[in-house]
């Protein structure tokens, strides 16, 4: 049965590949056909462009990524540490940037902080109208604000994680050495809580150094990431040769970050283990109290209330200057009733390309999940495991654009619905495999011991334990990848708009056309649809 | 337990529905090339709710019996970049939406045929800049910065107003690269300035708000109240006042003078049904169709027959500018790089 693993293992990273293989084909054949030599190749790649927006890139995820982890921190500690109304729904928040697009969160930040915004709003009541307006969120403090609120529930989820196994005794032992309580935290908490912090900001700044939408939208002025430069490239300039520099260019940047990561998530694992228990949650008091209640209103003043805009912005029916707001059903109404219908074909596009990205995504990341749990189980200082875990990453590491552009030289007949779901398909099923990888590992070796002793043979020990224990986590990776690829603009703003109209493109398009309640209704269907995530226990969102 | 269980049985439900239902498989499948319907390749503001494209759509199926399916690629520069990207070939009979500073770019690709169209006499003859017909016009208008008159900001009267330090942060202007207004102004620029137009930019730049990708964009944040300036269309305000019935957005007279922009439909030659589409060309310069552009595109008809609305009456001609972009290929680049990252 491995064999048969293997092979389908094989066939998938072979397909995951052969995208690139047909971009590099195309990008370097325009040389063949026009007989020039590699030097003219060159020529059309614009080394200012590269140095530029790779600063940027990295200059905007390091800030974003200090910024997240700052407004994260103390909610992982509190998280961690006591026991409180909305404790849960703190964690919770880290579903946020996992299930709902940037495109939706980017409405909501446009809707709460904009100069009309609920936000503006508000703050003028107090103090009168606001003569000097600059258009805060267009710069780049405003950018690396929407990336920092975007992915700061990360940090929150996976520090706290850490920090909740961390026992209080070396700091307890610090302080009857008679260390102060700062120094005592240095030395008995920090040590075991670094790797946690730099786990989380790997995975936050890879993110925003792919960011895409939320550049595209904000960043105008402020500079753009090398992930823009490709769409530029590719969209507006037909410059396969700047594509592919640049992309050569981000992967070997985000591999450098996955290493970072993938080291600090093997200590933090161990970490988790060696501790194992989790601490008790103690009542807070006092000065920590106010202190909760002062975090709580912050995030429910800058975060939750953006998101809570879209759900009434979207029942807000815009009315001619001067006349008294009214809210309805008008925003649907228009969208569904309207030329060309859009809502609906909208929705039953993303249904079904998604649907089957996901499928495909989760068949694929099933095999691949058992590859590497049988081949690690075999022998794990082989290096087929390592290999196998480095392909899981690899579609992180690579540009959605060049995937979607070489599916797209790939089919035929240049179908773009299908080379939009094989694009998705390779963005998602890492995750997927990573996350039955988790659970796969999570089973007690001895159940199966037992099974065996008591005579089930190999592949019905399989059945009944492994299979079995994984089966739920299956279904909600399966719901995840959902998400992910339903909430995906990337891909079909890469392979053109019109082609196929899918509810991400759609709010894309209603947000740019500054339609924003309507922008809010498919908004609001969108959510719903990727916020079944919600609903999961929270052990998918840990391995993302 | 209980909850994985919904999970799988509405995932299987979903996933049973995507599979069957044909209404589905339709929405996105190819252009059938043997029924009576054509693709025409256009950009967003057309295809949009307010856009001419509904009405036009209705009108030609009522007078030919022959369905129109109107594809959006974005905005104007993304419609010429799929149009000339070899990776993919256009899968359209008609394209409506290029500009006259695409124009020369657009004919060197010989995508196009040349039409013979009966309407074509009644078409205003400096807006035929293709001799051979293959690209044709079928509106125009000026380009000008929008003004909110609520705003407290005093009006400017030149490009070179725009650079005074009273301006800082309060222009909106499409980036050259993505948007045919975004290049409009560019060509703007080069035609008051001439060689010292990247010098312009540079002192242009502490002015601008924002760089937006397309003018929906643009026009959005203007109308939104988030700068008091924006680069635009003299015909704008007739669009506030058949809708609002304000004036309070002026569209400013500008001493340089105004460059025009001239919009191209055109009939593709890789196109199945050529007679067809060059029918419906003929139908969209004909005077009963140009009457509905003026307030869906708010732009000028290129048909003289054509009647102008009663909102009409509240735009006015302003001096002619007449500006192309020296370089098409590296100018948008090089003015789009000064503002970014200052």
């Amino acid at each position: 049965m491995s064999l048969f693993l293997y092979i389908a293992l094989c066939f998938i990273i072979v397909f995951s590949l052969s995208p690139l293989a047909a971009f590099l084909n195309v990008a370097l054949g325009h040389v063949r056909t026009s007989g020039a030599a590699f030097s003219s190749f060159l020529a059309q790649v614009p080394v200012s462009t590269i140095l530029r927006s790779l600063k940027f890139t990295v200059l905007q995820s390091l800030v974003s990524t200090a910024l997240a982890v700052a407004i994260g921190l103390p909610g992982a500690w509190l998280a961690a540490k006591f026991r409180f109304v909305g404790r849960k729904a703190l964690l919770a928040l880290a579903a946020v940037p996992f299930c709902f697009p940037p495109i939706l969160v980017i409405l909501a930040f446009i809707l709460y902080y904009g100069r009309e915004g609920l936000l503006s709003s508000i703050i003028s009541l107090f103090f009168g109208p606001r003569r000097q307006y600059h258009g805060f969120l267009y710069s780049f403090w405003g950018l690396t604000m929407v990336h920092a609120f975007y992915n700061f529930p990360i940090a929150v989820h996976q520090i706290s994680a850490l920090w909740i196994r961390i026992p209080e005794t070396q700091k307890e032992a610090a302080k009857t050495l008679g260390a102060g309580s700062l120094r005592a935290f240095r030395i008995g908490t920090l040590p075991w809580l670094l790797p946690g912090i730099a786990q989380a900001s790997g995975l936050i700044f890879l993110y925003c150094f792919f960011s895409f939408t939320t550049v595209l939208v904000f960043g105008g002025r402020s500079g753009a990431t090398i992930e823009v430069e490709i769409y530029h490239a590719l969209h507006y300039q037909s410059n396969y040769a700047l594509a592919l520099i640049l992309s050569i260019v981000e992967t070997l940047c985000a591999l450098g970050g996955i290493l970072i990561l993938t080291r600090a998530r093997g200590r933090t694992q161990r970490t988790m283990r060696d501790f194992g228990r989790t601490s008790e949650l103690r009542s807070p008091k006092g000065i920590q109290r106010l202190f909760i209640v002062i975090y709580g209103v912050f995030i429910v003043f800058f975060f939750v209330g953006p998101l809570l805009s879209i759900a009434i912005e979207a029942f807000r029916v815009p009315s001619p200057v001067g006349r008294a707001t009214k809210f309805g059903l008008e925003n649907f109404e228009r969208l569904v009733k309207g030329f060309q219908a859009p809502l609906l074909g909208a929705i039953l596009s993303t249904v079904r390309l998604s649907g089957l990205a996901a499928a495909f995504a989760t068949i694929a990341g099933i095999i691949a999940s058992l590859a590497l749990f049988f081949a690690e189980r075999k022998n794990s200082h082989s290096i087929l495991p390592k290999l196998i875990e480095v392909f899981q990453w690899l579609p992180m590491a690579i540009s959605s654009a060049i995937f979607a552009y070489g599916w797209l030289f790939l089919s035929s007949d240049r179908v773009v619905s299908s080379a939009l779901v094989a694009a998705q398909a390779v963005v998602a099923w890492p995750f997927v495999s990573r996350a039955l990888y988790a659970s796969l590992r999570a089973i007690d070796p001895q159940v199966r011991e037992a099974a065996k002793t008591l005579g089930a043979s190999p592949l019905r020990a399989f059945m009944t334990i492994e299979l079995r224990a994984i089966l739920p986590s299956i279904a909600a990776a399966a719901a995840f990848a959902f998400s992910i690829t339903a909430g995906d603009v990337n891909v079909p703003l890469m392979l053109g708009m019109g082609e196929v109209e899918t509810l991400p493109l759609l709010l894309y398009r209603l947000t740019a056309a500054y339609r924003f309640n309507e922008a809010c209704a498919a908004g609001l269907v969108l959510g719903l649809m990727t916020g079944l995530v919600f609903l999961l226990k929270e052990k998918v969102i840990d391995v993302a | 337990m209980m909850r994985v269980r919904q999970f799988i049985a509405i995932l299987l439900v979903a996933g049973l529905f995507a599979l069957n239902n044909p209404v589905w498989a339709q929405a996105n499948a190819l252009p059938n090339p043997a029924g009576a319907e054509l693709v025409i390749w256009t950009y967003d503001s057309f295809v949009s709710e307010w856009g001419p494209a509904g009405q036009i759509a209705e009108a030609f199926q009522k007078a030919y019996g022959i369905k129109l399916r109107f594809v959006s690629k974005g905005d104007g520069g993304a419609l010429l970049s799929a149009l000339l990207d070899v990776a993919k070939r256009p899968n359209a009979d008609i394209v409506i939406g290029l500009d006259n500073r695409q124009l020369e770019k657009a004919l060197q690709s010989g995508l196009f045929v040349p039409l013979s169209l009966k309407n074509l006499a009644d078409v205003q003859k400096n807006l035929l800049l293709d001799p051979t017909n293959r690209l044709v016009p079928y509106d125009f208008g000026q380009f000008a910065f929008m003004w909110d008159s609520q705003s407290g900001v005093e009006p400017p009267r030149s490009l070179e107003d725009l650079t005074k330090p009273l301006y800082r942060k309060k222009v909106i202007i499409m980036d050259p690269r993505t948007s045919t207004p975004g290049l409009g102004f560019l060509a703007w620029t080069e035609a008051v300035y001439k060689d010292a137009w990247k010098d312009y930019w540079r002192r242009l730049s502490p002015s601008i708000l924002a760089m937006t990708p397309s003018w929906d964009t643009g026009y959005g944040l203007f109308t939104k109240g988030e700068a008091p300036l924006a680069l635009s269309y003299s015909t704008d305000p007739a669009y506030h006042k058949a809708y609002e019935n304000t004036e309070r957005y002026k569209a400013l007279p500008f001493s340089d003078g105004h460059p025009m922009q001239i919009e191209f439909a055109g009939v593709l030659a890789s196109s199945p049904h050529r007679e067809l589409a060059q029918k419906f060309v003929d139908f969209l310069l004909s005077a009963e169709c140009q009457a509905l552009l003026p307030e869906t595109q708010w732009m000028f008809p290129s048909n003289t027959k054509a009647k102008l609305p009663a909102s009409f009456s509240v735009v006015s001609k302003y001096p002619a500018l007449s500006a192309e972009v020296g370089d098409i290929h590296q100018d948008p680049s090089e003015a789009a790089n000064i503002l970014i990252g200052h």
